[in-house]
């Protein structure tokens, strides 16, 4: 009764966002649909690394380095004259493929690039996962400074007006939206199918998962590529929804933004992510934007906001507000069931 | 006489640089209850750890009906049937009995005969039937043990292989996990149990070994131990 309860809410409050999500750029003014636009990626973003991280239990502080290496696989591949007069100038020759292949192809080799990277370090247990991906943001913005011929540096470079996503903000959104409703949803039958049960196995106990008869490290790279996959796709789209790629876009900022949404929104909960991504991003980049000019008189900013509010979740709400509200609306049934009967 | 299920020749393992075991032989024959018994840092631990390959082994070899698996990963040995209830906290406490039930018939092997195990698992206890849909973690500690036990068995286990237990259960608990290692004996399910309680385990074991120092010190029949001068002096105290 009052999970069927829960799971009406679930869908009614799904239909809603769905309704608003659609007819929202008729209400809103261009520059806010762009940013909302833009917020339908970080959600790709913060899903995805709940999967690694909140699913399967492999801390992963690099995640931004698999946005990255998605954008720009894109990128050079729109612009491959970027590698003429390189070491690389054989690359120069490809013909660009069309920009939804080439967005692909973003998520295709940063999946590769996590297949590497976790068959190495996923083969151990512990804190070696997180450590290396620690230190992967640090080589991959060195990298992009050190062949700034082909980066572009710290400035990056344009792929172009002509290879947006659409030629106008509302366009660009509804695209945004739909690529993000089919990430989201292939991310969600992935983990509700059997191979989420092994991830849920492998994070509550390796040893047990094992003993039980998971090839443990086989399926923490499965969900790694998975995780990188879904990574990349989003900052390829990143690339031809703004157009410039640039080391300031999938810098450790962006990692912190990923970890707080993620973390207020509900770890292992894949709807909690989603809230939480939603309401962080619009946060840091609108709502409190406001807060700069605040910071001459009063010694706070939004970051100093955000981590206020990481801080009181954490104590009141310790597994996310999705699973806090769950709870509340699990409460709420009862007491009207109780008053109806009494009376 | 039976086959030999798991033979176990000059294993020698440890961590690091310090060898833990040095040179064990033991066999677990078909249908029997075997019991290893040792207190705390004799090595039965890392025994159970080497033998399911979760640490690796530095010699000697383990055959399982005739097939050399010392090498073989914990997960292909439980494809094999050798399926281990690890000690402590022996269940997945995010998901609910039905699922961790699921995940015990994970294997191939066990999946085809999912029915038939869990009809038999609900009549070794009754009660986890009632909590199929409460979160594991929830469970009282019998309960959690019990439904541990239980996981083990929808793997269809070879050989079950038990990590003490009875840790941390109240007496009367640790009495119902006994009588269920019991029946599960009377069943003919070749088991391997690991054990710091002397006297119920030589009380139900067909055959034992005494581990201390990483080496077998004593080994005999549950009776002949019992009777040991050895054993009391050693582990019961008298």
């Amino acid at each position: 009764m009052r999970l069927k309860m829960v799971k009406d809410i679930r869908y009614l409050s799904l239909g809603i966002l769905l309704i608003v999500s659609l007819t929202l750029p008729f209400f809103l003014p261009d520059a806010y649909v762009y940013l909302v636009g833009m917020t339908f990626l970080f959600i790709i973003m913060v899903v995805s690394w709940d999967i690694i991280v909140g699913y399967t239990g492999q801390v992963n502080l690099g995640h931004t380095v698999f946005v990255g290496i998605g954008a720009y696989t894109t990128a050079l591949l729109q612009v491959p004259s970027r590698f003429e007069g390189t070491f690389l100038h054989f690359l120069s020759a490809i013909p660009s493929p069309p920009i939804y292949i080439s967005i692909i192809m973003g998520g295709v080799v940063s999946a590769f690039f996590g297949f590497i990277i976790g068959v190495i370090t996923l083969r151990l247990r512990g804190y070696y996962f997180a450590l290396v991906t620690a230190v992967l943001p640090l080589v991959f913005i060195q990298l992009l400074y050190v062949w700034s011929d082909i980066f572009g540096g710290e400035e990056g470079f344009s792929v172009g007006l002509e290879r947006a996503l659409a030629v106008d903000s509302i366009g660009k959104y509804y695209i945004a939206f739909f690529t993000m409703v089919l990430s989201v949803l292939i991310m969600y039958l992935i983990v509700r199918s059997s191979i989420g049960y092994k991830f849920r196995a492998i994070r509550d106990d390796e040893t047990l998962a094992e003993s039980v008869g998971i090839d443990t490290v086989k399926y923490k790279v499965l969900s790694f590529v998975i995780s990188s996959f879904f990574a990349g796709i989003a900052g390829a789209c990143v690339v031809h929804y703004r157009i410039t790629v640039g080391p300031s876009m999938f810098d450790i900022p962006l990692m912190l933004l990923i970890i707080l949404s993620a973390v207020i929104g509900g770890l292992g909960t894949l709807f909690g992510p989603i809230i939480g991504g939603f309401v962080i991003y619009l946060m840091k980049n609108w709502w409190l934007k406001g807060m700069v000019g605040l910071s001459d008189v009063v010694p706070i900013n939004d970051e100093v906001i955000l981590y206020i509010i990481l801080i009181v979740v954490a104590i009141l709400a310790p597994e996310g507000i999705w699973v806090y509200s769950r709870k509340i609306i699990e409460k709420l049934p009862i007491k009207f069931l109780k008053k109806a009967k009494t009376t | 006489m039976r086959g030999k299920a798991i033979e176990v020749e000059n294993l020698e393992s440890g961590y690091g640089e310090v060898k833990i075991l040095w040179g064990l032989n033991l066999d677990v024959v078909e249908g029997q209850l075997t019991t290893i018994l040792g207190s705390n840092g004799s090595g039965k631990t890392t025994f159970l750890r080497t033998l399911m390959g979760i640490i690796k082994p530095w010699d000697g070899k383990i055959i399982f009906k005739g097939e050399d698996v010392t090498n073989l990963s914990t997960y292909s040995k439980a494809e094999k049937g050798i399926i281990m209830v690890p000690e402590g906290r022996m269940i997945f406490p995010e998901m609910n009995v039905y699922e961790n039930l699921e995940m015990g018939a994970y294997t191939k092997r066990a999946r085809e005969k999912f029915e038939d195990s869990l009809d038999f698992v609900i009549s070794l206890f009754p009660r986890l039937k009632e909590r199929f849909n409460q979160k594991a973690g929830t469970l009282s500690g019998g309960e959690q043990q019990m439904l541990a036990i239980a996981r083990g068995l929808m793997s269809r286990p070879e050989v079950l292989i038990l990590d003490e237990p009875s840790l941390g259960l109240a007496p009367k608990l640790v009495l119902e996990v006994f009588e269920t290692i019991k029946k599960l004996k009377d069943e003919g399910l070749t088991m391997l149990l690991v054990e710091q309680n002397v006297h119920l385990s030589l009380a139900i074991t067909d055959y034992a070994y005494v581990i201390s120092e990483g080496r077998i010190k004593i080994q005999g029949t549950g009776e002949e131990l019992s009777k040991s001068d050895e054993i009391r002096k050693a582990y019961l105290g008298l």
